[in-house]
């Protein structure tokens, strides 16, 4: 994770925002609530690794090029809102932001310039591979009164999640007379997103400390099937999403 | 390569007249930019006379080393030489002169030198180390084969730096990188991809599929091969055998209009594609086996002329221009020529003849000639003429074996020569010599005055002593058996074959002398009472060289 990322959750956990309790127990009283704010900031771990493999003509065959992307936790930076309607009924709508970067494995066989069937296997790996994933996150949820300063929300629904994805679209590899051996040159990428419909369920812990103020923990899983396009004509199918988690603010209104 | 059974199939072993660019501009005499550096050119006679002093004084002192020496094509009496700076033993890059002779007196002289070079000449770090620099820096790994060359680079700000040379092939450039090899430091870098190359797919005169390195210009693919580090050309000369044999002495130069063609990078013409691959192929077996680069071991280019005449046209000049139809020769300098073969209607002693560019071991026993040429440079009559013809057939049964698969028929590795193109049987097997009449001992070698005192009929006493000593058995004759090194290890009699003929024979050797180099070499490469030594002596002895 990138010490941006560590940095914008601690700001997302230390920010304050004043609002009405949307439960109010115990030492505090209980009034009428209708709205909470959630600010939190954590970690995604995505479902699954990304396995790329694509191929192009080379000296009369073809060259063929698999792309391993592994999917380590992201940093995560999440705000949403519930509406209570109607007793424990509520709805509720979230951002998401998972965003981090890492190395991708690339295998290729390069075909010999001089004769059939006797290609290099070069293999490498690059670094700095970007990954970012927004998603928006809509929900019918019930509020769970745990306690008197507890609530827990439960909540499913929709999501759509949009990916940008710093894909490999090519391969370098440096290689000399008698060509018999070629050396991973490095590789190229491209910036591409797109975006997908999906579905999310979460549990909303909060403990309310204060009139309208609370800490809470939040666990999310949210998945798409979101299909990049690198290249013209070539799909990188990759599952969005994956396991949500971080605390942070609460405030209730 | 000689067709048995017709005096026209004598081979042609010719001095290549085929002119050098020289691309030298007329320079002013002056020290100019960067500083030290002297452009030279010789107007006047007085100019003349002070560059030939010069000149004759570095070459002497090995300031100036020479590169290459050449009749010219086009002016009888004329010699090119063209010669390098050296500075304490180093190469000073992009540093050399061009002389043209008169009868032995200079007539111009072109070129630029350095002078007032101070420079440290002994590298602080080695050439290991500067091709993984380089690696580290271009983000790859650069292979240890790859050549590096240490050189003085004069600088554009001026001085002089020691540098390693390192070519470098990517995907998207070919570039010219000099390491400092004091420090580490880039000191320069620059494309040296000249023109576009491309891969094709030829198929080859027996019909079956390979790759080929060809250049595209114009919106067509030429048989230039700009992959390997020598030019490789193939010319197709379009069936005309008076152009042929006028650029084969000389009174014609070649030009890239004169090179195979296609549209599409899909060759179908057997013949070129086959010389042009081959050629390359026969360039990859020297470097691999022996890291030996090229006919010359500086690259020299390797021109093939293919389609001399035109089958069709065997009446007209079947007479007047045999070898063009029935041989393939090489000419010099790097210049080999490929029959065209018999229409499918004709046969020669009941042989079929088919493009002679189609046969791998032909196409390898051609260059050899080249190879000879530049080093033991065997006297092409009797005995040295013979193992001139021997080391050929050697030759072109190792690139076979290298390439194709041991076995039987057409695509296969075996000790006939030249089996896939003269059918059925090709013209001569170092196997069993005797099938075409040809002497499998020392008793029985060719005593007369034809073809050059028999370089081909009694080649084969030498060819079947190699043959003895890798896959063993017994010689027909003298009933003698040896011990080969066995099929697995035939890379050790290639050796012991390429060490004598190449570094430890002199030009009129016998074969008594063959013998001996090459038990010298068995011994060199593999030590004393070797299997290689047993193999090689026993094999001599049962073929009755002593």
């Amino acid at each position: 994770m990138q010490p941006r990322l560590h940095a914008l959750m601690l700001a997302a956990t230390t920010l304050t925002m004043t609002a009405p309790a949307m439960a109010q127990t115990g030492s505090v009283a209980r009034r009428p609530d209708s709205v909470l704010i959630s600010v939190s900031g954590g970690a995604q771990q995505s479902a699954n690794d990304i396995s790329d493999h694509f191929s192009f003509p080379k000296n009369q065959e073809t060259q063929t090029v698999d792309v391993n992307y592994p999917m380590k936790p992201t940093g995560l930076f999440d705000i949403g809102a519930s509406f209570r309607v109607w007793k424990g009924l509520a709805f509720g709508a979230a951002f998401s932001r998972a965003s981090g970067s890492g190395d991708v494995d690339v295998t290729t066989s390069v075909p010999h310039p001089f004769f059939f069937n006797q290609p290099r296997i070069v293999t490498g790996t690059d670094t700095g591979i970007q990954h970012a994933e927004n998603g928006v996150h809509l929900q019918v949820q019930y509020i769970v009164p745990a306690s008197n300063s507890v609530r827990v929300i439960v909540g499913a629904g929709p999501s759509w999640i949009s990916v940008e994805q710093e894909a490999v679209t090519d391969v370098t590899v440096t290689e000399s007379y008698p060509f018999d051996t070629a050396a991973f040159g490095g590789a190229v990428t491209k910036s591409t997103k797109a975006s997908a419909m999906g579905y999310n369920a979460s549990v909303d812990v909060t403990w309310m400390f204060a009139r309208s103020v609370g800490v809470g923990g939040l666990v999310r899983y949210t998945r798409a099937d979101v299909d990049l396009e690198p290249a013209a004509g070539r799909t990188l199918s990759m599952k969005a999403g994956g396991v949500q988690a971080g605390g942070g603010i609460r405030f209730v209104f | 390569m000689r067709y048995r059974g017709r005096a026209l199939c004598a081979a042609v072993l010719a001095v290549c007249l085929f002119a050098w660019p020289n691309g030298h501009p007329a320079y002013g005499q002056a020290a100019d930019a960067p500083r030290g550096r002297v452009t030279v050119r010789t107007e006047s006679t007085a100019e003349r006379r002070a560059w030939t002093s010069r000149v004759d004084s570095m070459l002497r002192d090995g300031e100036l080393r020479l590169r290459e020496s050449r009749e010219d094509p086009l002016v009888p009496g004329r010699t090119q030489e063209r010669a390098d700076q050296y500075y304490r033993g180093v190469r000073v890059f992009g540093a050399d002169v061009s002389r043209q002779l008169r009868n032995g007196a200079t007539e111009s002289i072109f070129g630029t030198i350095y002078e007032a070079i101070t420079v440290e000449t002994d590298p602080a770090i080695d050439e290991d180390r500067a091709r993984e620099l380089l690696g580290a820096r271009l983000g790859v790994t650069i292979d240890a084969s790859t050549p590096v060359e240490l050189v003085v680079l004069p600088l554009d700000a001026g001085g002089y730096a020691l540098a390693w040379r390192i070519r470098v092939v990517t995907r998207g450039d070919t570039r010219q990188y000099f390491i400092n090899a004091r420090t580490g430091a880039s000191l320069l870098d620059y494309s040296d991809r000249k023109t576009q190359t491309a891969v094709g797919r030829a198929t080859g005169v027996l019909g079956d599929l390979k790759k080929i390195s060809v250049r595209t210009s114009g919106g067509q693919y030429q048989t230039r091969d700009d992959l390997r580090p020598p030019d490789i050309e193939t010319y197709d000369m379009k069936g005309d055998p008076a152009r042929t044999d006028r650029v084969l002495i000389g009174l014609v130069n070649l030009s890239s209009n004169d090179l195979g063609t296609d549209a599409d990078n899909d060759w179908t013409d057997g013949a070129i594609g086959d010389a042009h691959i081959y050629a390359g192929y026969t360039y990859d077996y020297y470097f691999k086996r022996f890291g030996r680069r090229g006919l010359n071991n500086a690259d020299l280019r390797m021109q093939n002329l293919v389609h001399p005449v035109r089958r069709a046209d065997i009446d007209i000049y079947g007479d007047l221009y045999p070898d063009f139809f029935v041989n393939a020769f090489y000419n010099g300098n790097g210049v080999m020529v490929f029959g065209e073969g018999l229409p499918p209607n004709f046969t020669l002693d009941g042989q079929t003849i088919d493009y002679f560019a189609g046969a791998i071991d032909i196409v390898a026993h051609e260059l050899t000639h080249g190879v000879t040429e530049y080093t033991s440079n065997l006297i092409y009559r009797n005995e040295s003429g013979a193992l001139n013809e021997a080391f050929s057939d050697i030759m072109g049964i190792a690139v076979e074996f290298f390439f194709q698969p041991p076995g039987n028929g057409p695509l296969k590795a075996d000790y006939l020569m030249g089996e896939d193109v003269i059918r059925p049987g090709g013209t001569r097997s170092a196997e069993n010599p005797g099938v075409f009449g040809d002497p499998d001992h020392f008793s029985k070698r060719f005593l007369g005055s034809a073809d050059n005192g028999g370089v081909h009929i009694n080649s084969t006493i030498a060819s079947h002593a190699y043959y003895l000593a890798i896959e063993g058995g017994t010689n027909r004759t003298s009933g003698l058996s040896v011990q080969g090194v066995g099929q697995a290890n035939r890379e050790q009699m290639e050796k012991v074959f390429y060490r004598a003929f190449t570094q430890l024979m002199p030009a009129n050797s016998t074969f008594s002398v063959a013998r001996a180099a090459t038990i010298q070499a068995s011994r060199d490469l593999y030590g004393s009472n070797s299997a290689a030594e047993r193999a090689v002596t026993q094999a001599w002895t049962a073929v009755g060289v002593n």
